[in-house]
């Protein structure tokens, strides 16, 4: 992925993605649990929901990994300003907190009672 | 610095920009446009409101003093604590903050005011009569009475058949429309209208915060107007949304509202947060500690508070994992919040502190912030939840975190901006009184709450049994907040005695190191004789010598031109000057537009709906009457700024604050078309008694000739302003008109031959809503590509000045996506609508 | 600020609707936790506000610590490790309660029929489903299912010393499982606001000897259809 280079709306590119994510994985939970893809049983007790949620949590983890490693390229970059240092300073740091959340706001995939 | 033109005398410049900038004496202030006075009046009418509603806290306090009280009946007392939370939160709360950010924001960073002054006149009018609506409801006995989250179907027409409900519905709507105004303004000013040199880097940081609470806003509020239009278009032409009966869901209702609630208080925390950390660096004597750590922790707030909502509903029955994405959030949230309180810490710390009046205000707000913060994340914890959730614990809970994180630091706020807003010189001894006597009232009023809670009082109760044990309890909450309100009562003569008799202060009297203090105190309506030049970090100027080399005129735009009233626009990122800004001036637009939009709102409360609508065009009459005296009529090409740097004006620019205000509305306007969308699916998902018994036939024709008229439409648009100037761009604009007058029509069609009974079932209703919604797009659509027709003929556009098809541009854009998505949407609905046993 | 309540665990927690007296494994759970939590925020309260006085009261008490030492250890590396155990915890808790008995115990089946502004239980287990207004009865020691569910608006089903609430809204069937250890009788409210009766939509839970309780259904099972317990047994 090519990103130009410290452009204000990165401040909040990693969190996006983390609220994009967040409306994804609770949205399928609820249609999973409609459609009672927690009664498909795929694999020893593992239902179909859970399969789906995990790989949704995976997923969205990669990307907001890809995110903040992009960003990371921009950091240190000598050609750009300090108003543009910073913007892109924000923007990493922002996507590694977005990272650590996305980690935690969702683990619950893994184990709760999906429906 | 030099100016180019020969320097006028300060006095001579300031007698030239007050003709310009004053508000006229007389009936004429209700034609002011100007960000001081508009503060003042948000602030003004704001604590009146706090007033009101700190009334109502007594007689709740009064009746729960002991048990079986007979002071008041369920009735009344219901109406009583709706209206104490809907006021605090509604009108209090919300414009409070809006005054502070109205009146600082352009002194902060820089600027003469903000990019649409009418726009903030429209929003304290809407505001105001929004508000009024309330209270004169409330005097006359219809005050609205199921809480102030209205939870359905408490609030449906079947069990409050009275006009209570709907008084809340649209006396709210009415004010939110304020909110959003004022939260498009201060983005758009924020990013474009600040001082030349100021960087995003050196902006203040409550500019940060207020950016950053102004998106917040954006997304947070169109889900609660969308909820409350479906609620009154239920109410009113009972369209079952929330009917369980009829495939409603009264959880769609929390979901919305609480989409809504949750963001809104960090919303109404945040600008408080922004101040302290704006004064608190002026009393620990050096800059705030990790501005970038504080702008990031911001930013995670701000979106981490939008993954909290489902915790006001774990007793709902929602699947755990669907509980734990919340909880998880709603514990994280408490992480940048420390990251926040730390940066004080560590600025105290590597500072010299002093003691003062606003420091002890902000101690009150780390005693009783904590607190709650701390009762908050348990409160996040699902079985406890279960248990502490719907009684007073929540109540003291609560009331922790928005008299901690909001009114104690307000009140700060106020006493340190006191003598900027009016001059004069705060006074010691009372003010401590004051201080000691809100936080001692305050805290055995609602520590001893929490305990009543968990002995299971649950809120919103007007009697209980002296048998629970929770009656000495009571008492002493009850003994408490009188004191409190004493307290209150002390700190607000202060704050007026101050205001009336307080010796004159000193420029810049506490030292600080912002803009605001670079003008004269109190501050003229221009704020700047001329515009700074910023070099550094704006928290670590010298305003006390900044303020005479302004006054002197040795800055920017030193001078008057054509009686226009000019502040400078920058580029976003880098702060360089990119455009000179020309304001439109004093005028009673904004009243008469409020006036006119609090008549549709009357008319829909009394039930006229046919009327009703009709005066929807009256109110996009009133608008188009603003711009008539914006926009030119000749290409001028860059203007001098003094110091012999040149700048375009902004109609000639590409990058007007206009367009981005156009930008950030259609963000709003996404917001809650994603939420209509959203409660679609979740009906689907959720409700029960799906599918419907007959499903629409929306047919294969109609939908592709909406899809295609409305890509016709954006087409023209965009050939309009290609060709601009040649002969084809008037009549391609009126092709624009013409296509979106038939998606207009082919929409009217599939709502009368596609749709079954729209009150038959929430499927129908659903779709019946986003047709509805999409006419009203195209509707927009014929006027804004008319309106461009117009600005072509009366000669204010050419190559050069674009903004005008530009912004309608970005309508027909929108319109046409949002075409695509919702026809997409109705298909796919109907199409699963059938699938899966419902739950 | 907490030891006040601390003094309350002492003295006086066992009104009738007091979460803090728990009757069942289920409110008993919550209770320690709670207790947990107060005591573990109280410490940090008291951390962060003696942080916040010497740095405001005595100058160069913080200066030790660099900025970044104060701003990544007050706000990253002192909260996470309280926080990211608290959530698990509480994650496996709520399993737990969620489910508790397990899937081989099967509960006692009442369904809570809420309407303005009454209470009306029905035992699910019984062929004829008999029904009490205001009145839940229920085994001691066994396990009990309650789904919640209303007639009009919005109720919420709680008995503070036996567990947490469950919401009880039209359309939806929300459940809750839980306990009672011994024979009592426990009082119930309706913790939604639900309108002008909501003070009023109180009920009561008699927790009977097994012996009892089986008696007590045998006799509603010979009366007809929805028969009201409580006229059997006021
Ligand atoms: C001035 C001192 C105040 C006192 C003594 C007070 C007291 C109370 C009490 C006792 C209740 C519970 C009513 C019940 O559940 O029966 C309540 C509810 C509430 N209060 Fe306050 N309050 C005060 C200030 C505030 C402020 C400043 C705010 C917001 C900025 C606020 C927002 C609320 C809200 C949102 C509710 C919930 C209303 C509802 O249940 O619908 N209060 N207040
Ligand atoms: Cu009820
Ligand atoms: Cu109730």
């Amino acid at each position: 992925m090519i990103f130009p280079s410290g452009r204000l709306v990165h401040v909040a590119a990693g969190f996006s993605v983390w609220a994009i994510i967040f409306a994804l994985i609770y949205g399928m939970q609820g249609v999973g649990c409609r459609l009672d893809w927690d009664k498909v049983i795929i694999l020893d007790t593992i239902s179909l929901q859970r399969v789906q949620l995990v790989a949704l949590y995976v997923a969205g983890l990669c990307v907001l990994m890809t995110i903040y490693a992009c960003l990371s390229k921009h950091k240190g970059r000598p050609e750009q300003n300090a108003p543009r240092r910073f913007v892109t300073a924000v923007a990493v740091y922002g996507a590694l907190a977005a990272f650590a959340a996305g980690g935690l706001s969702f683990v619950g995939v893994m184990w709760l009672t999906a429906c | 610095m030099r100016a180019n033109k020969p320097m006028l005398s300060p006095i001579r410049l300031h007698k030239d920009l007050s003709a310009i900038w004053d508000t006229r004496p007389g009936l004429q202030r209700l034609a002011s446009v100007n960000h001081t006075t508009l503060g003042k009046r948000f602030i003004v009418t704001a604590i009146v409101f706090f007033a009101i509603g700190g009334g109502l806290a007594m007689l709740i306090r009064a009746q729960l003093a002991t048990s079986q009280s007979a002071f008041m009946e369920a009735g009344l007392y219901a109406q009583i604590f709706t209206m104490h939370g809907t006021v605090m939160m509604f009108l209090f709360a919300i414009p409070l903050f809006e005054g502070f950010a109205i009146y600082l924001l352009p002194k902060l960073v820089g600027a003469r005011d903000f990019a649409f002054p009418r726009l903030t006149a429209y929003s304290y009018w809407c505001y105001l009569f929004g508000g009024s609506m309330l209270i004169v409801g409330m005097l006359a006995g219809v005050a609205p009475d199921s809480g102030w989250f209205m939870y359905t179907p408490l609030s449906s027409r079947t069990y409050m058949p009275g006009i209570n409900a709907d008084l809340w519905l649209l006396g709210i709507t009415f004010v939110e429309i304020s909110a959003i105004c004022t939260a498009v303004e201060i983005a758009v000013s924020v990013l474009k209208v600040r001082a030349p040199g100021m960087s995003l880097d050196r902006m203040p940081i409550f500019a940060w915060y207020m950016l950053i609470v102004a998106f917040m806003m954006l997304v947070g509020f169109p889900p609660l107007i969308l909820g409350s239009i479906l609620l009154e278009v239920e109410r009113a032409f009972d369209l079952p949304f929330f009917d369980p009966k009829r495939g409603g869901d009264p959880l769609l209702w929390q979901h919305l509202f609480w989409l809504f609630g949750h963001p809104e208080v960090y919303i109404i925390f945040l600008p408080a947060a922004g101040l302290v950390s704006t004064f608190l660096p002026v009393f620990a004597g050096r800059p705030l500690a990790g501005y970038i750590a504080v702008v990031i922790a911001v930013i995670a707030m701000g979106f981490l508070s939008f993954g909290l909502w489902v915790h006001h509903m774990y007793a709902t029955g929602i699947p755990h994992l669907g509980l734990s994405f919340f909880a998880a959030a709603s514990v994280l949230v408490a992480v940048p919040t420390a990251v926040q309180i730390f940066a004080w810490i560590a600025t105290l710390a590597h500072g010299t502190p002093r003691f003062s009046l606003p420091m002890l205000y902000v101690f009150g707000m780390f005693f009783v912030f904590v607190i709650g913060g701390l009762t908050g994340v348990m409160l996040a914890i699902v079985p406890f939840n279960l248990q502490a959730h719907d009684t007073h614990f929540v109540v003291a809970h609560l009331h922790y975190v928005l008299i901690g994180g909001f009114v104690l630091p307000m009140i700060g706020a106020a006493y340190y901006w006191l003598p900027h807003i009016t001059g004069r010189r705060p006074s010691r001894v009372m003010s401590n009184i004051g201080f000691w006597t809100i936080f001692a009232g305050f805290n055995v009023t609602f520590l001893a709450m929490h305990l009543t809670g968990l002995k299971g009082m649950p809120r919103r109760v007007h009697t209980y049994l002296p048998e629970y044990g929770w009656e000495a309890l009571n008492f002493l909450s009850s003994f408490g907040s009188f004191i409190m309100a004493i307290g209150f009562a002390i700190a607000a003569l202060d704050l007026l005695l101050i205001v009336r008799f307080a010796p004159r202060s000193t420029r810049n009297p506490w030292k600080a190191a912002t803009l605001e203090w670079a003008m004269p105190i109190p501050p003229p309506s221009y704020n700047f004789a001329s515009l700074p030049k910023i070099f550094r970090r704006a928290d670590t100027l010298e305003p006390s010598t900044m303020a005479a080399e302004l006054a002197g005129g040795m800055g920017y735009l030193a001078f008057t031109r054509n009686g226009q009233m000019e502040t400078l626009g920058v580029e976003m990122v880098g702060g360089n000057t990119e455009q000179v800004i020309v304001l439109p001036r004093q005028t009673y637009l904004p009243l008469i537009t409020a006036a006119t939009t609090g008549v549709f709102f009357l008319l829909m409360l009394f039930k006229f709906y046919w009327l009703a609508l009709v005066a929807i065009p009256l109110v996009v009459i009133c608008f188009l009457f603003w711009t008539r005296d914006t926009g030119l009529r000749a290409d001028v090409g860059p203007v001098p700024i003094g110091h012999g740097i040149v700048a375009p004006y902004h109609s000639e620019s590409a990058d007007a604050p206009s367009s981005w205000a156009m930008a950030f509305t259609l963000v709003a306007d996404a917001m809650l078309y994603a939420s209509l969308l959203f409660g679609g699916l979740f009906l689907w998902a959720s409700a029960p008694n799906w599918p419907p018994a007959e499903l629409p036939a929306l047919g294969v024709v109609l939908p592709i000739g909406v899809v295609a008229a409305a890509l016709a439409a954006m087409a023209s648009g965009i050939l309009a302003l290609r060709n601009v100037g040649g002969a084809v761009s008037i009549p391609a604009l009126a092709l624009c008109a013409a296509c979106h007058a038939i998606a207009l029509a082919c929409l009217f069609t599939l709502a009368v031959t596609g749709i079954p009974s729209f009150t038959q079932h929430a499927l129908s209703a659903v779709i019946m809503v986003v047709i509805i919604y999409l006419a009203a797009h195209h509707a927009m659509g014929v006027v804004f590509a008319l309106f461009g027709v117009a600005r072509m003929i009366s000669g204010k556009v050419s190559a050069r000045r674009t903004l005008d098809l530009r912004i309608g541009n970005q309508w027909h854009l929108y319109t046409a996506g949002a075409n695509f998505i919702g026809v997409l949407f109705m298909v796919g609905l109907i199409a699963i609508a059938g699938t899966g046993a419902a739950p | 600020m907490f030891p006040m309540f601390a003094a309350a665990g002492v003295s006086g927690c066992s009104g009738d609707l007091s979460t803090l007296s728990p009757a069942g494994p289920v409110a008993g759970s919550i209770a320690t936790l709670w207790w947990v939590m107060a005591a573990g925020a109280a410490l940090i309260f008291l951390i962060v506000m003696v942080l916040f006085l010497l740095v405001w009261l005595r100058p160069n008490f913080g200066r030790s610590f660099s900025q970044r030492a104060w701003i990544l250890g007050g706000g990253l590396a002192f909260p996470i490790p309280l926080l990211v155990p608290l959530l698990v915890y509480s994650f496996q808790q709520g399993e737990i309660l969620l489910h508790i008995g397990g899937p081989t115990e099967t509960p006692v089946r009442i369904e809570a029929r809420a309407r303005m502004w009454q209470w009306e239980f029905i035992y699910l287990d019984e062929d004829t489903a008999p029904s009490t207004v205001g009145v839940l009865h229920i085994p001691a020691g066994a396990l009990v299912k309650v789904t919640a569910t209303s007639e009009d608006v919005i109720h919420s089903f709680w008995v503070p010393r036996l567990s947490g609430k469950v919401d009880a809204i039209p359309g939806h069937r929300a459940r809750v499982r839980f306990l009672a250890n011994t024979p009592n009788t426990y009082r119930g409210a309706c913790a939604e606001f639900c309108g002008s009766g909501h003070a009023g939509m109180l009920f009561s839970v008699q927790v009977h000897k097994p012996e009892d309780y089986a008696r007590l259904i045998k006799a509603a099972r010979d009366t007809s259809l929805r028969a009201s317990l409580a006229q059997v047994h006021p």
